[in-house]
C-alpha cells in the first residue's frame, strides 16, 4: 500500500488543530456544566445554593423542572424545621425568654422517655445568654471525691430546713466562688497547677462550712462502692470530674449540684446541659434567620403548618389564616389553587401534590423532625407561579429562562470530539512518516529510554492533569467563576492533552520503528552484559573458555541441589546450558555443512558469522576465507583463459587481414604469365607458405576457443557408424591419390551418441587430414568401430583409426595433443599440429575420451564415447 | 554490365577485388568506409555491394542495417571474423553472403555471380516455363524433363546416379535421407554392408553444383544422419 506522506507544516497544523478541537470539545462539556447550574441566594441572603439542570432533561417550564422540585422540597424542610425551632423558641406564637427547658428532655429528645427523675429547668434566656457568652459554659476540675462531697453540701443546704436561709447563703458563697474561680482561670495556664489549687480552695470550703456532714457522706460513698472492686475504686478515685460554673442557676434557684445525687448523675446534667446550649444557640440563630423569610408576606412561597388541634391548636403560616385553622377544607382549596402545592397529614396518611416530590421524600424529612411535632400535624405547601414578588424562586425562574439549552453543547462537544478523534486517528496513522524519506523519522525525544520517556510522559501529563483538575473544581464549586472556570479549563486541557498527544504520538513512533523495546534501559543494560561476557568468551583462551564456564555450573548445580528449592533452579539451569549446547552443535552443523557445500565445488558458499562465538566463529571464518580462496583462484584462471582466448582470436583477426593481400596478390601475379621458372617456383613457395599461415590462424583461433570452454554445443543424437561412412565418402578419393588403403571394419548396428554434429565432424575431419598427411604413401589406414560392453548399461562405442607414420615419432603421445607442438619438429609438410589438439579438445567437450597411442611407427588414435539408447534423451 | 560496389578500408585488399571483379566484365566503384559507401549507394545505381565489418566511422554491421532500409541490392560481406556468431549475425541483419577473409578470388567471383544472377532474374523466372516437372531451391534448378541441371543459370553436367540422388533430395526439400535411404530408393535393393558409394557420390555433386564445397549451399551434410537439401 503507498502511503502518503506529508511535511512537517501539515503535521503541525493537525496538531495544533487536534489540540484545539479536544479543548473545544471539553470547553463545550465545561459550558453545558456552568449552564446547568442554577445558583440562587439561601432564605437568609448568606449565601449562594447552586441547582443542577441535566442538560437533557430540560422541560418547557419552570415550575415542571427539577430544579423547582428541590427548590420546593428544601423549603419544605427549612418549613418544618422553622416550626420545630418556633415550638421550641415561643410560646403563643411570640419569643419568650422565660420559658423552662428542661435540659434533659431538650438534649434527649430523640427518646421517648427521660432516663432519670431528675428534672433540671432553666429559663430559656439564661441558656441562651449562657451560650453566648465569650466561653460558653466554663468548667472546673475537681476530683472524685471532691465532686461527691460537693453534692452532698450541696444537697445539704438544700434541704427543707435550711431552705431560706442556705438558699441566700448558697447564692453569695457561689457568687464569691465565681468570682474567686474565673480569676484563677484565667491567671493559671498549666491545667495540672489549677488543679492542686483548685483542691486547695475546696478544701478551705469543705472544712468551712461542711464539717458536719462528712460521716454521712463517707457512708454514701462506701454504700456505693462497696460493691465495686478495688480496680475501679482506684480509677475512680483518680478521676476527675467537670463541674460548670454556674452562671446561671435553674428556675427554682438551686444549684444544679442540689438536683442530682451522685456525681455520675451530675457528668449526665453537664453533658445534656452543655448540648442544650449549644443546640439553643445554633436554633436561635437559625430561628433569627428564617424569622424575616418566613415572615415576609410578599413572597411567592406560602406555607401552613398546624400543630396539634382544636383550641391548642399552633398554626404556623405566613397567610391569613382565621381562627387558628377551624376550616380546614378552606386551607386545602386554599393551597389547591395555587400553582404547585403540597400538602401532608401523617396522622391521615393523606399526601397530596402537584409537584414531582414524592411522599417517601417528604417522610424522609418528617421523620427527621416528628418529635418535634404531635400526631395530628398538617403541612401545606404552595408556589405561586406566576413569581409576582421577587425572590429566590422568582430569581431562579429567571436564570432558568435565561440559560441555554445544555443539549447544543452537548451536540457541539460530540461534534468537535468525532473531529478530534478523525485528526487523532490520522495523526496516529501518519506518525514517524517523514515526507521524502524511507523508514521511520524519529524524534530527539523518541530516542530517550523507553522508561524514562515513560515517566517523564505520566509525570507531567499526570501533574497538568491534576493541576487542572484542582483548579477548575476550586473555581467551578469554590469561587462559582464560571469565566475564569472555562478559561482554566481550556488551557489545562489544551496544555494536558497537548502533552498527552506528543507523548501517544512518540509512542506510536517507537513502536513502529522497532525501538519501543530496545530503547529499554533495561534491555539494553541486559545486552551489553551479554555483549561484554560474549567478548570475554570470544577473546579468552582454552582455559576460560572451557574451566570458567565448567567450574561456575558444576558449582552452581552442587550449590543448588543442597536445599529443596534449588532443585527447582538447578533444573532450570541446566536446561538453559543444553539449549546452550544444542545451540553449539547446530551452529557446528552448519559449518560441516558449509565445507560439504565447498567440497561438492559451490565455492560462493559462505557461512554467516554473525551469531556465533568462540572457536566456531573462528573455524566458521576459515572455511569462508578457504572458500573465497578457492572461487578466487578458479575465477582468476578462467579470465585468464579467456582473456588468452580474446587476445588470440583479435590477433588473428588482425593477421588475416594483411594475409588477405598476400595470397590474392600471389595469386594475381599467378596469372600474369611469368617466363621465368625460377620466379615460378618462388611462387608457388609463397602460394604455399601464405595458405599455410592462412590454416594456422584459423586453428589458432580455433583451439583456444575451444580449450577455453569459449564455445557453444548444439548436441543431438546421431550415429557414428553413418558419419565415419560419411566422412570416409569425403576422404576415400583423397587418400587413394596418396596410395592410402583404407580398411574399414565396422559392426552392423548404429551407434547412437550425444554430440554436436558438425563438432564431431571436425574431430573425424582432422583425424583423417592428420593420416592423410603423416601415413607412409602406399600403406594400409584401418578403421575400427564397434561397442564396449559395459559392466551395466549400454557401455561405450569404441573407434580407432590406425596408421603407419611416414616419420618416426620422436616426441611423446602427450606432445602430439599439446598445441604448438607438432609430432615432429623436422617434418615440413602441412599442417598446423594443432588438429590432433582440437580434435581432443573437441572430443572431450562431448563426453567423450580420446587416446593416442604409438608403437614404433605405428600411430594410433582411440575414440570413446558414452552409448545412447534409442529412447534416451 | 551490373555495378558493383567494394568497400574495405584495406585499399590493397579494394584493389585486388576490383580487378578480379574487372576480369570479369563488371564495373566496380570503390569505397573505404561506411559512410562513403551510403554516399555512392545513393548518387549511383549500384547492384551489388561487398563490404568489410570492422572499418572506421561507420561499420559494416551499422551500414547494413541502414542500407536495407532503403536498397534491396545483394550485399556480400567480407570479414576476418570466422566465428559462427559473426556469420550468424550478419546474415541476420540482411547481409545475403558472408565470405571469411583471406577469401578465394574464384569462390568471391562465384558467389557474386549467383547473387548477381538471382537478384537481376527474380521475377522473371515466372511461371511460364514452370511444370511439374521443374523441381528448384534457390538458384538450384531441376528439370526432369529435359534432365537438365542448372545453378544461378549455369548448367551442370551430373552423371545418371548424381542426378537421381540430387532429384530425390531436391524433390523432399527439407527432409534428411541417411546413406542407407538413398541407397535403397537409387539402387532399388536392400543397404548391405557398410557403404560409402552414397558419400562419395554425394562429394561429387557438391563438387560440382557448390561454390565452396566444404561449405554447401544446396547439398547440404548432416554430419552423423544423412543429407538433404534445404527448402529456400
Amino acid at each position: 500500500m503507498k502511503i502518503r506522506k506529508y511535511g512537517r507544516g501539515v503535521k503541525f497544523l493537525a496538531a495544533i488543530a487536534e489540540v484545539a478541537l479536544v479543548t473545544l470539545s471539553v470547553i463545550c462539556i465545561g459550558i453545558v456544566s456552568c449552564n446547568a447550574v442554577i445558583s440562587v441566594p439561601n432564605r437568609t441572603n448568606t449565601m449562594q445554593v447552586n441547582y443542577y439542570i441535566s442538560p437533557f432533561s430540560k422541560t418547557a417550564a419552570f415550575e415542571d423542572s427539577d430544579v423547582f422540585s428541590d427548590m420546593v422540597y428544601d423549603s419544605l424542610n427549612d418549613v418544618i424545621r422553622y416550626c420545630v425551632i418556633r415550638g421550641q423558641l415561643e410560646s403563643d406564637g411570640r419569643f419568650d425568654e422565660t420559658k423552662e427547658i428542661d435540659i434533659e428532655q431538650f438534649a434527649r429528645h430523640f427518646e421517648e422517655m427521660p432516663v432519670t427523675d431528675t428534672s433540671i429547668c432553666y429559663r430559656l434566656g439564661d441558656l441562651l445568654q449562657w451560650g453566648q457568652t465569650q466561653e460558653g459554659i466554663s468548667t472546673r476540675t475537681y476530683t472524685w471525691a471532691e465532686a461527691q462531697e460537693m453534692i452532698a453540701q450541696a444537697r445539704e443546704e438544700t434541704l427543707p430546713g435550711a431552705e431560706t436561709n442556705g438558699m441566700t447563703d448558697q447564692t453569695e458563697f457561689l457568687a464569691e466562688a465565681v468570682a474567686d474561680q474565673s480569676a484563677q482561670v484565667t491567671e493559671e495556664a498549666i491545667p495540672s497547677e489549677r488543679v492542686v489549687k483548685k483542691e486547695e480552695t475546696v478544701a478551705e470550703y469543705t472544712y468551712h462550712t461542711y464539717t458536719e456532714n462528712e460521716e454521712s457522706s463517707e457512708d454514701t460513698l462506701t454504700v456505693t462502692f462497696s460493691a465495686q472492686e478495688d480496680v475501679a475504686e482506684s480509677t475512680q478515685e483518680e478521676s476527675y470530674v467537670e463541674i460548670p460554673v454556674e452562671r446561671y442557676l435553674p428556675v427554682d434557684g438551686r444549684s444544679m449540684l442540689a438536683h442530682v445525687e451522685s456525681v455520675e448523675e451530675l457528668e449526665e446534667m453537664v453533658f445534656y446541659l452543655k448540648e442544650t446550649v449549644h443546640m439553643l444557640e445554633e436554633n436561635y440563630k437559625t430561628y433569627r434567620e428564617y424569622l424575616e423569610y418566613f415572615e415576609k408576606t410578599e413572597t411567592n412561597f406560602r406555607y401552613c403548618v398546624f400543630r396539634g388541634s382544636g383550641r391548642n391548636r399552633e398554626v404556623y403560616t405566613n397567610m391569613e389564616i382565621p381562627d387558628k385553622g377551624a376550616d380546614m377544607e378552606g386551607v386545602d382549596t386554599g393551597f389547591a389553587s395555587m400553582g404547585r402545592y403540597l400538602c401532608y397529614k401523617p396522622a391521615d396518611f393523606f399526601y397530596e401534590t402537584n409537584t414531582s416530590i414524592r411522599e417517601e421524600q417528604v417522610r424522609d424529612i418528617w421523620n427527621d423532625y416528628r418529635y418535634a411535632y404531635p400526631d395530628d400535624t398538617c403541612i401545606w405547601i404552595g408556589v405561586d407561579t406566576a413569581f409576582v414578588y421577587p425572590d429566590m424562586f422568582q430569581e431562579a425562574e429567571a436564570c432558568y429562562r435565561m440559560a441555554s439549552p445544555g443539549y447544543l453543547f452537548v451536540l457541539l462537544s460530540a461534534f468537535f470530539g468525532i473531529g478530534a478523534f478523525i485528526v487523532f486517528g490520522f495523526m496516529t496513522h501518519m506518525a514517524g512518516k517523514k515526507q521524502g524519506a524511507e523508514g521511520i523519522a524519529l524524534l530527539w525525544f523518541d530516542r530517550w529510554y523507553t522508561e524514562i520517556g515513560g515517566l517523564a510522559a505520566f509525570g507531567i501529563t499526570g501533574t497538568l492533569f491534576f493541576v487542572t483538575g484542582f483548579a477548575v473544581t476550586e473555581l467551578y464549586w469554590g469561587a462559582g467563576d464560571h469565566l475564569r472556570m472555562l478559561v482554566a479549563l481550556g488551557l489545562g486541557t489544551a496544555f494536558t492533552y497537548g502533552m498527552f498527544l506528543f507523548f501517544w504520538l512518540s509512542l506510536v513512533r517507537r513502536i513502529r520503528a522497532g525501538t519501543f523495546w530496545k530503547n529499554f534501559l533495561l534491555y539494553r543494560i541486559c545486552v551489553r552484559v551479554k555483549d561484554i561476557m560474549m567478548a570475554i568468551y570470544d577473546d579468552g583462551r582454552n582455559v576460560v573458555r572451557v574451566w570458567v564456564p565448567y567450574t561456575l555450573f558444576t558449582g552452581a548445580n552442587l550449590f543448588l541441589l543442597r536445599t529443596k528449592d534449588g532443585v527447582f533452579f538447578a533444573v532450570l539451569l541446566d536446561l538453559f546450558v543444553g539449549l546452550f549446547l544444542y545451540r553449539g552443535s547446530q551452529i557446528r552443523k552448519k559449518i560441516l555443512k558449509g565445507i560439504e557445500s565447498i567440497r561438492d565445488g559451490y565455492l560462493d558458499t559462505q557461512i554467516d558469522v554473525e551469531k556465533m562465538h568462540g572457536d566456531n566463529r573462528i573455524l566458521a571464518e576459515a572455511v569462508n576465507s578457504i572458500g573465497n580462496g578457492i572461487r578466487q583462484a578458479v575465477e582468476t584462471s578462467v579470465k585468464d583463459e579467456r582473456m588468452k582466448a580474446d587476445l588470440i582470436t583479435n590477433v588473428s583477426h588482425d593477421i588475416k587481414t594483411p594475409l588477405t593481400s598476400i595470397i590474392n596478390y600471389v595469386d594475381l601475379i599467378k596469372r600474369e604469365p611469368v617466363e621465368n621458372e625460377k620466379i615460378r617456383n618462388y611462387l608457388e613457395v609463397l602460394d604455399n607458405k601464405s595458405q599455410r599461415l592462412k590454416q594456422l590462424t584459423e586453428d589458432l583461433v580455433e583451439v583456444s576457443r575451444i580449450s577455453s570452454g569459449n564455445i557453444v554445443l548444439q548436441c543431438e543424437k546421431l550415429d557414428l557408424r553413418e558419419l565415419m561412412n560419411q566422412t570416409i565418402g569425403e576422404f576415400t578419393e583423397r587418400l587413394e591419390e596418396k596410395g592410402l588403403k583404407l580398411i574399414i571394419n565396422m559392426e552392423e548396428r548404429p551407434f547412437l551418441i550425444y554430440a554436436d554434429s558438425r563438432r564431431i565432424w571436425r574431430v573425424m575431419e582432422n583425424l583423417f587430414n592428420n593420416a592423410y598427411k603423416y601415413a607412409l604413401e602406399g600403406t594400409r589406414v584401418y578403421v575400427d568401430l564397434r561397442a564396449l560392453e559395459g559392466e551395466n548399461g549400454p557401455g561405450r562405442v569404441w573407434l580407432s583409426i590406425k596408421n603407419i607414420s611416414a616419420q618416426p615419432l620422436r616426441v611423446g603421445v602427450e606432445d602430439l595433443t599439446e598445441r604448438f607442438i607438432r609430432g615432429d619438429v623436422s617434418r615440413s609438410t602441412e599442417g598446423s599440429g594443432l588438429g590432433l589438439s582440437i580434435a581432443k579438445n573437441l572430443t572431450e567437450l562431448q563426453k567423450g575420451k580420446f587416446e593416442i597411442i604409438s608403437d614404433g611407427d605405428l600411430f594410433k588414435v582411440v575414440i570413446t564415447f558414452p552409448i545412447v539408447g534409442e529412447q534416451e534423451i | 554490365m551490373a555495378k558493383i560496389l567494394v568497400c574495405d578500408d584495406d585499399k590493397a585488399i579494394v584493389e585486388a577485388i576490383e580487378i578480379y571483379l574487372m576480369q570479369e566484365g563488371y564495373e566496380v566503384r570503390k569505397a573505404y568506409d561506411g559512410v562513403e559507401a551510403m554516399r555512392i549507394l545513393e548518387q549511383e545505381e549500384i547492384q551489388l555491394l561487398i563490404m568489410d565489418v570492422m572499418m572506421p566511422r561507420l561499420d559494416g554491421i551499422h551500414a547494413t542495417l541502414q542500407i536495407r532500409e532503403k536498397h534491396s541490392i545483394p550485399i556480400i560481406i567480407l570479414s576476418a571474423k570466422s566465428e559462427d556468431a559473426d556469420k550468424i549475425l550478419g546474415l541476420n541483419i540482411g547481409a545475403d553472403d558472408y565470405v571469411t577473409k583471406p577469401f578465394n578470388p574464384l569462390e568471391l567471383t562465384a558467389r557474386v555471380k549467383s547473387q548477381l544472377r538471382r537478384y537481376t532474374k527474380l521475377g522473371s523466372i515466372g511461371g511460364t516455363e514452370e511444370t511439374d516437372q521443374i523441381y528448384r531451391s534457390g538458384g538450384l534448378v531441376m528439370n526432369d524433363a529435359t534432365k537438365e541441371v542448372t545453378v544461378d543459370d549455369e548448367p551442370v553436367k551430373l552423371t545418371p546416379i548424381e542426378y537421381n540422388i540430387l532429384l530425390l533430395l531436391v524433390k523432399n526439400q527439407g527432409k534428411v535421407f541417411s546413406i542407407s535411404q538413398i541407397y535403397e530408393n537409387i539402387w532399388n535393393e536392400e543397404a548391405i554392408g557398410a557403404d560409402n558409394t552414397v558419400a562419395v557420390h554425394i562429394r561429387h555433386i557438391r563438387e560440382k553444383i557448390e561454390i565452396n564445397p566444404k561449405e554447401p549451399r544446396y547439398l547440404k551434410v548432416v554430419w552423423g544422419v544423412g543429407y538433404k537439401v534445404d527448402k529456400q
